[in-house]
């Protein structure tokens, strides 16, 4: 991988998980029960956590300001994975986000802990240590979910979303990345949850620096909401 | 019960379902007479419900 393209993708990173902190956070008054809000607090904290990390890297390394990835750049650049552009409709869509999308990253971020750039292997190896439990607790309310045919159908409908979203995302060349996510996500739970073969995306306007295809963006009120805009003469410095 | 993270011993009782915040459960060492906390999730991380490459007992691409 090109120095850039590894620059990239650890914004892409960063992006995916400042959004992920964004809707735990917003979700900590959601929740169908009380651990599950204390879960979604604790959660968004450790994805703000990971977020600085991350930029801490970018800045040592590439010398990208940390103030202006988040607080100066256009809308459209973002590269988060698409799925966390909007607010979430329900707890289906939590669910998803939790066990699919959040996986995703931790994907990518697994196929960096032996990189030689030091800063990246320490950091990652931190990063993954909590991302288990970000991950057991997607995968017991994913289980929950599944058993109930109630819930089941909103639930694979919300998973097949997250999991195409996380294909565009990795882009034409981790095909690989997208066949073990869908994998770790069947086995969850092979018999509750129907989930849609995912349609192949047509990769060739995708842009390898927001991974997307044909744009898209955070809302813009998410955005408000992440950069404190309505408190900013209010920021310390 | 769990064992007391301090002395070890398996002498324990729970004394609340909820301990400082709502994962874990407070616990007190009849041995060594310490209060402790316990997260409720399971005793061990082994009882952690992971896909393969999280899990570092099972990681099969594992650096050694």
């Amino acid at each position: 991988m090109s120095d850039h393209a590894l620059r990239d993708l650890l914004i892409a990173c960063a992006d995916t998980k400042l959004l992920l902190g964004y809707h735990y956070g917003e979700w900590t008054f959601g929740t169908p029960e009380l651990e599950a809000a204390v879960a979604s607090c604790s959660l968004s904290q450790a994805e703000m956590g990971h977020v600085r990390l991350l930029h801490a890297i970018l800045k040592k390394q590439w010398d990208c300001d940390p103030d202006a990835l988040v607080e100066i750049r256009e809308r459209a650049e973002f590269a988060n994975i698409a799925f966390l552009d909007r607010p979430l409709a329900d707890w289906a869509d939590f669910v998803a986000m939790n066990a699919v999308v959040d996986l995703a990253v931790t994907r990518v971020l697994h196929s960096l802990r032996e990189s030689t750039v030091q800063a990246i292997q320490v950091n990652v190896a931190k990063m993954l240590d909590e991302e288990r439990y970000h991950a057991h607790h997607g995968r017991g309310w994913f289980r929950t979910m599944a058993a109930d045919p109630a819930q089941r159908d909103r639930l694979a409908a919300a998973t097949a979303r997250a999991l195409a979203s996380a294909r565009v995302w990795f882009g034409p060349d981790h095909a690989d990345l997208a066949a073990a996510l869908k994998a770790d996500i069947d086995g969850i739970s092979p018999a509750g949850v129907a989930v849609r073969e995912l349609p192949a995306p047509d990769f060739a306007k995708w842009n390898p620096v927001t991974r997307r295809i044909g744009g898209g963006a955070p809302e813009e009120e998410i955005l408000y909401h992440l950069r404190g805009t309505r408190n900013a003469i209010f920021k310390l410095n | 019960m769990p064992t007391c993270p301090f002395c070890g011993s398996a002498d324990t009782v729970r004394e609340t379902p909820f301990g400082t915040s709502l994962m874990v459960a407070r616990h007190y060492c009849r041995a060594c007479r310490s209060f402790f906390e316990n997260i409720k999730w399971g005793d061990r991380e082994a009882s952690l419900d992971l896909p393969g490459f999280l899990d570092t007992d099972r990681d099969p691409e594992r650096p050694a």
